[in-house]
C-alpha cells in the first residue's frame, strides 16, 4: 500500500535520509526506532508532503505522491500525529475535530461523530474549551481524536507515547490495535523498544539517516549492530 | 437513572450541533443580526438627521477597513502593514476612471474593486513569507506603489499633485455606497465566522502545517481570503475618492491608514467579528473627542490610550472577554 | 560624472554605516525578545532633538550629545521595559502586542517632541572646521566623516559585547531559544531589561549621528526611521548583527546609486525593490539563519 524506495533528504551538509526504502501493508504496524536525530521525523515529513525529498519515490496505492501538496496527500488517506502535538489553539476542542473537511453534508452527523471521537479519548468534558487550555498530554489525545475522526488508511505516529501517563498510553494502544484490525497501515515512531516489540511484527532501526537493521523483534533484539548503536548493554 | 443519562446524551448532541455552528446559539446570532439591521437603518437615516455627514462617512470607512484587515490579520495571521496599497489603488482607479475617462460612478467603483483584486493577485506570492518578513515586504510594496503612482505622467494619474474629481460631485451617493459596502463586509465577516470556511481559516492561522495534514487546502483558502480582503479595501478606497473628490499619492497611500485599520481591529479583538466593529466605533469616537477636548495633548493621549489598552487587554476587548469569561463564548464572536 | 560616482559611493557607504547602526540597535531587541519596537525611529529622532538642543541652545559640540542622548534614552528604555516588557513578552502574541504598544509609545514621543520643539523641521547649526575634506579627488563633509567614524568606532564595541561577553552570548542565545537559557540559569529578565535599555541608548546615539548626516528632522520623521530600521534588519536577516550592517550598506548603495542614475524619486523605490527581491530569493534575508522547520 505505501511503498518508499530510495528516498533521500539533506539539510545543507546534514544528510537526514539516505536512500530509505520500506513498505507498509494494510493492517500492519511497522515500528521505527533510532537515536535522536536519526531522521525518523524527517521521513514522516517526507511521506506526508510537508517536506520534499531530494530523490527517490513514495507511492501510495501505486500512485506517486512526491511533490503533491500536503492536503492532497492527506485527502488520499494519510494521517499523522506530531512529535510535539500541534493543535489549533484558537479553536475549541470540538472545533479542532469538525474543522477537517469531509464528504458528509450533515453538520449534525459530523458533530456527533466528533463527539464520539472525543469520548473515546476521554476529552468530551473539555469539548467547548479552547485548545490552548489543554495540557501537553491532552493535546496528544486531541491529535488522536482527530485521527479517529478522519480515519485515514495510513497513519504515521511520531512518538505518541512520549510524556503520556501509562493509563492513557494503554488507551492509545487500544485505539492503535483497533486501527490495525480495521486494516489501517501504521508507521510508528517510538523510543521504547518494549512497546514497539509488542505492537509491531516488523521493526526498522534508523541510524544517521540510513537503515541500520530491519526485522522481527527477535532479530532486532539480538542484532549486534543495533545493540551496539542503540540498545546499549543494558538490554 | 437511564432516563437521566439519556437526557444528558440528548443534551450533548444539542451542544455538539451548536458548536458546529461555531459554538453560537441561534438566539445570539439573531441578536447580532438584529443589531446590525438597526445600526444600518440608523446609518441610512443619518443624511436627513445630521448635517455633519463627514464624521459618519469616515466612521463607516473605518469599520469597513478594520473588518477587511481583520480577515487577513485575524483569520490568516498576517499583519499587512502595506494594506493601504489596496485602498490607494482603489482610490486612484475610481478617480482616474471618472475624471479622465468619463466613467459613471457605479462603474468606476467596480473598476476600483477589480484593481484591488488584480493587485492582490500580484502580491499573492508574498504570502510565502511569515511574521515581520511579510509585514515589512508588504509595507515596502505599498511605498513602492505610492512612488510609482506619483511619477506617472500627469495625464495618466495626476502626478504628484493628485487628481481632483470634478466630473461627479455627489457626497450623499458616496455615503450610501459606503453604507452598503460596510454592511456587505460585516455580513461577509459574519458568514465566514459561522461557516466551516471560517473555522478552516482559523486553523490555518494557528498551524498551517497541521491544517494541511487534515486535508485543508492552505494555499487556496489563504488566497481566497486575501483577495476578498483586498477587494473590500480597494472598493472602500474608490468610494472615499468619490466622497472627498480630491486624492493625492501621500494621502491615498498614507501608512496611517494601514496602521489605524490594524489598531482598531486589534483593540476590538482580532479574529472576531464584533471586535473590529467595536474597535472602529469606539476609537473613531474617542479620536473625535480627544481632538476636540485636548487640542495640544491629543496625540499624546491617543498614544497613551492605545498602549494602556494593549497592556490591559492584549487580545482586544472582545478577545479578552472571551478568554477570561467562558460564558461569553456563546454570545460574542 | 567621473568623480561623481566614487563620491556617491563613498557617501552611500557612510550612509550605509549609519543605516546599519540603526538596524543594529533594533535587532538587539527584536532578535532577542521578539519585541517589535515601532517607536524605534521616534527614539532616534529624540536623539536628534537632544543634539539640536545642546548645540543650538548651549553651544556644545554634537559629540557631547552622544553620552547625553545615550543616558536619557536608555533611562527611558529602562522605564518602558519595567512597565511593559514582561507583560508583552508573556502575552500569547508578543509580536502583535508589542507592535501596538510601541505604536502608542511612538505617538507619545512624537507628541512630546512636538510640544517642546514645535512642528517645524530643524537642523543643527553646528559646523565642523574645515567644512569638508578633500582627498584623492573625493570630497567628504566633515560632519559625515565624524558620524561614520563614531559609528565605526562603536560597532566593534557592540560586537565585542555581543560575541565575547557572557551577556552578549546569552542574548544571542535568546535569539535562538529563550527557554533553554532559563534552564541554564541565566536571569533572562535582567538580561532583557539590560539589553532593552542599551538598545534605546544606542538608538538615541543613532539620532545624534543622523542629525549630523541629514539636513533636517522633525517630530514626525520617526516612522520613516522605524521603517528604515526594520527594512535593514529584514534585508540583512533577523537577529544577525552582521546582517544589519550588510543590510544597511546594500540599501544605502542601491538607494544612492539609483538616485544618481534615474533621479530623485526612484531611489527609495529601488531600495525597497531590492529588499523584496532579496526576501523572495532568500526568505531569511542576507545573513539570517534559514528556517527549515516545516
Ligand atoms: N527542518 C530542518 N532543518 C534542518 N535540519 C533538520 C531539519 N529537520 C531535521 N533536521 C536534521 O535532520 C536530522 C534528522 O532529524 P529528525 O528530526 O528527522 O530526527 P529524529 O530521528 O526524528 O530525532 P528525534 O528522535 O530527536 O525526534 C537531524 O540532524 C536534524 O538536525
Ligand atoms: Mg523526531
Amino acid at each position: 500500500m505505501l511503498r518508499i524506495s530510495g528516498v533521500s533528504k539533506s539539510f545543507g551538509a546534514i544528510r537526514a535520509l539516505r536512500e530509505i526504502s520500506l513498505n507498509i501493508e494494510p493492517g500492519e504496524a511497522v515500528g521505527l526506532m533510532g537515536v535522536n536525530g536519526a531522521g525518523k521525523s524527517t521521513l514522516l515529513n517526507c511521506i506526508c508532503g510537508l517536506m520534499k525529498p531530494d530523490g527517490g519515490a513514495i507511492e501510495l496505492d501505486g500512485k506517486n505522491i512526491i511533490g503533491m501538496a500536503p492536503h492532497r496527500v492527506s485527502m488520499m488517506g494519510v494521517g499523522r500525529t506530531f512529535q510535539v502535538p500541534r493543535s489549533f489553539r484558537g479553536l475549541t476542542v470540538l472545533e479542532n475535530l469538525i474543522v477537517a473537511p469531509s464528504r458528509e453534508a450533515d453538520r449534525e452527523a459530523k458533530a456527533d461523530r466528533a463527539h464520539k471521537a472525543l469520548k473515546r479519548v476521554k476529552l468530551d468534558r473539555l469539548a467547548s474549551n479552547y485548545a490552548w487550555e489543554l495540557s501537553g498530554g491532552q493535546q496528544k489525545l486531541l491529535e488522536l481524536a482527530r485521527l479517529i475522526m478522519i480515519w485515514p488508511n495510513v497513519v504515521l505516529f511520531d512518538e505518541p507515547f512520549a510524556g503520556m501517563h501509562s493509563d492513557l498510553c494503554r488507551m492509545f494502544i487500544d485505539e492503535l490495535k483497533e486501527m490495525l484490525q480495521q486494516r489501517v497501515a501504521i508507521l510508528l515512531v517510538c523510543h521504547d523498544p518494549g512497546t514497539l516489540y509488542r505492537l509491531s511484527r516488523r521493526i526498522i532501526v534508523m541510524h544517521e539517516g540510513g537503515i541500520l537493521a530491519e526485522g522481527s523483534p527477535e532479530q532486532i533484539k539480538t542484532d549486534p549492530k543495533v545493540v551496539d548503536a542503540y540498545l546499549g548493554t543494558a538490554h | 437513572m437511564t432516563e437521566l443519562s439519556q437526557a444528558t446524551a440528548q443534551n450533548t448532541r444539542k451542544d455538539a450541533y451548536q458548536s458546529a455552528s461555531s459554538r453560537l446559539t441561534r438566539s445570539s446570532l439573531l441578536i447580532w443580526n438584529a443589531t446590525l439591521a438597526v445600526m444600518f437603518a440608523v446609518a441610512a437615516a443619518i443624511p436627513w438627521a445630521s448635517n455633519g455627514l463627514s464624521f459618519w462617512f469616515y466612521l463607516l470607512q473605518w469599520v469597513t477597513l478594520a473588518t477587511a484587515v481583520n480577515l487577513v490579520a485575524g483569520l490568516v495571521g498576517y499583519l499587512p502593514f502595506g494594506f493601504v496599497a489596496f485602498f490607494g489603488i482603489g482610490s486612484y482607479a475610481a478617480a482616474v476612471l471618472t475624471q479622465f475617462h468619463g466613467v459613471l460612478a457605479g462603474w468606476s467603483i467596480c473598476g476600483a474593486a477589480m484593481a484591488g483584486t488584480v493587485l492582490a493577485l500580484l502580491f499573492a506570492p508574498t504570502m510565502r513569507l511569515s511574521g515581520v518578513f511579510f509585514s515589512i515586504v508588504s509595507l515596502s510594496l505599498s511605498i513602492v506603489l505610492k512612488s510609482l503612482v506619483s511619477i506617472l505622467p500627469e495625464h495618466v494619474a495626476g502626478g504628484s499633485s493628485g487628481v481632483t474629481i470634478t466630473a461627479i460631485k455627489d457626497p450623499s451617493l458616496a455615503y450610501y455606497l459606503m453604507v452598503a459596502l460596510c454592511l456587505v463586509s460585516l455580513s461577509i465577516a459574519t458568514l465566514i465566522a459561522v461557516t466551516p470556511y471560517g473555522l478552516r481559516l482559523k486553523a490555518i492561522r494557528d498551524d498551517a502545517g497541521a491544517a494541511a495534514m487534515i486535508g485543508i487546502d492552505v494555499t487556496r483558502l489563504r488566497l481566497s481570503v486575501w483577495l476578498l480582503s483586498a477587494t473590500i479595501a480597494s472598493t472602500c478606497g474608490g468610494i472615499e475618492a468619490l466622497y472627498s473628490s480630491v486624492i493625492d499619492p501621500s494621502a491615498s497611500f498614507n501608512m496611517l491608514i494601514s496602521a489605524k485599520a490594524i489598531i482598531y481591529a486589534a483593540l476590538g479583538g482580532l479574529g472576531t467579528v464584533m471586535g473590529p466593529l467595536l474597535g472602529a466605533l469606539l476609537m473613531s469616537v474617542v479620536d473625535e473627542l480627544i481632538w476636540a477636548r485636548f487640542p495640544v495633548a491629543n496625540l499624546f493621549i491617543l498614544g497613551a490610550l492605545i498602549s494602556l489598552t494593549v497592556l490591559a487587554m492584549p487580545k482586544g476587548l472582545i478577545g479578552s472577554l472571551l478568554d477570561r469569561h467562558p460564558r461569553f463564548r456563546r454570545w460574542l464572536f | 560624472m567621473a568623480t561623481l560616482v566614487p563620491n556617491i559611493i563613498l557617501n552611500a557607504a557612510i550612509l550605509g554605516v549609519i543605516y546599519g547602526f540603526l538596524g543594529l540597535s533594533l535587532t538587539i531587541v527584536y532578535g532577542g525578545m521578539r519585541i517589535a519596537n515601532l517607536a524605534h525611529g521616534d527614539i532616534v529622532v529624540a536623539g536628534s532633538f537632544i543634539t539640536y538642543a545642546l548645540t543650538a541652545k548651549f553651544g556644545y559640540s554634537p559629540i557631547a550629545a552622544l553620552p547625553v542622548a545615550f543616558t536619557y534614552l536608555s533611562v527611558l528604555g529602562y522605564g518602558l521595559y519595567r512597565i511593559a516588557g514582561k507583560r508583552l513578552q508573556n502575552s500569547r502574541e508578543p509580536e502583535l502586542a508589542s507592535f501596538l504598544f510601541f505604536y502608542g509609545v511612538s505617538l507619545m514621543i512624537s507628541a512630546s517632541l512636538l510640544f517642546v520643539f514645535d512642528a517645524d523641521a530643524r537642523a543643527i547649526s553646528f559646523q565642523f572646521r574645515p567644512l569638508s575634506f578633500q582627498f584623492l579627488g573625493l570630497r567628504v563633509p566633515h560632519a559625515r566623516l565624524v558620524a561614520a567614524g563614531v559609528a565605526l568606532a562603536l560597532v566593534p564595541v557592540i560586537f565585542w559585547a555581543l560575541y565575547q561577553t557572557i551577556y552578549g552570548k546569552a542574548l544571542r542565545g535568546a535569539i535562538m531559544n529563550r527557554d533553554a537559557l532559563r534552564i541554564v540559569g541565566i536571569d533572562i529578565d535582567r538580561l532583557s531589561l539590560f539589553a532593552f535599555s542599551i538598545s534605546f541608548g544606542l538608538a538615541g546615539m543613532t539620532g545624534v549621528l543622523i542629525a549630523l548626516v541629514f539636513p533636517a528632522f522633525s517630530p514626525f520623521s520617526g516612522m520613516d526611521y522605524t521603517i528604515l530600521g526594520f527594512v535593514v534588519i529584514v534585508l540583512g536577516g533577523l537577529g544577525s548583527p552582521l546582517g544589519a550592517l550588510a543590510g544597511g550598506m546594500v540599501f544605502a548603495l542601491t538607494e544612492q546609486l539609483t538616485t544618481l542614475y534615474l533621479g530623485q524619486s526612484t531611489g527609495l523605490i529601488a531600495g525597497f525593490l531590492v529588499l523584496v527581491a532579496v526576501i523572495v530569493v532568500r526568505p531569511a534575508g542576507l545573513m539570517g539563519q534559514v528556517e527549515w522547520r516545516a
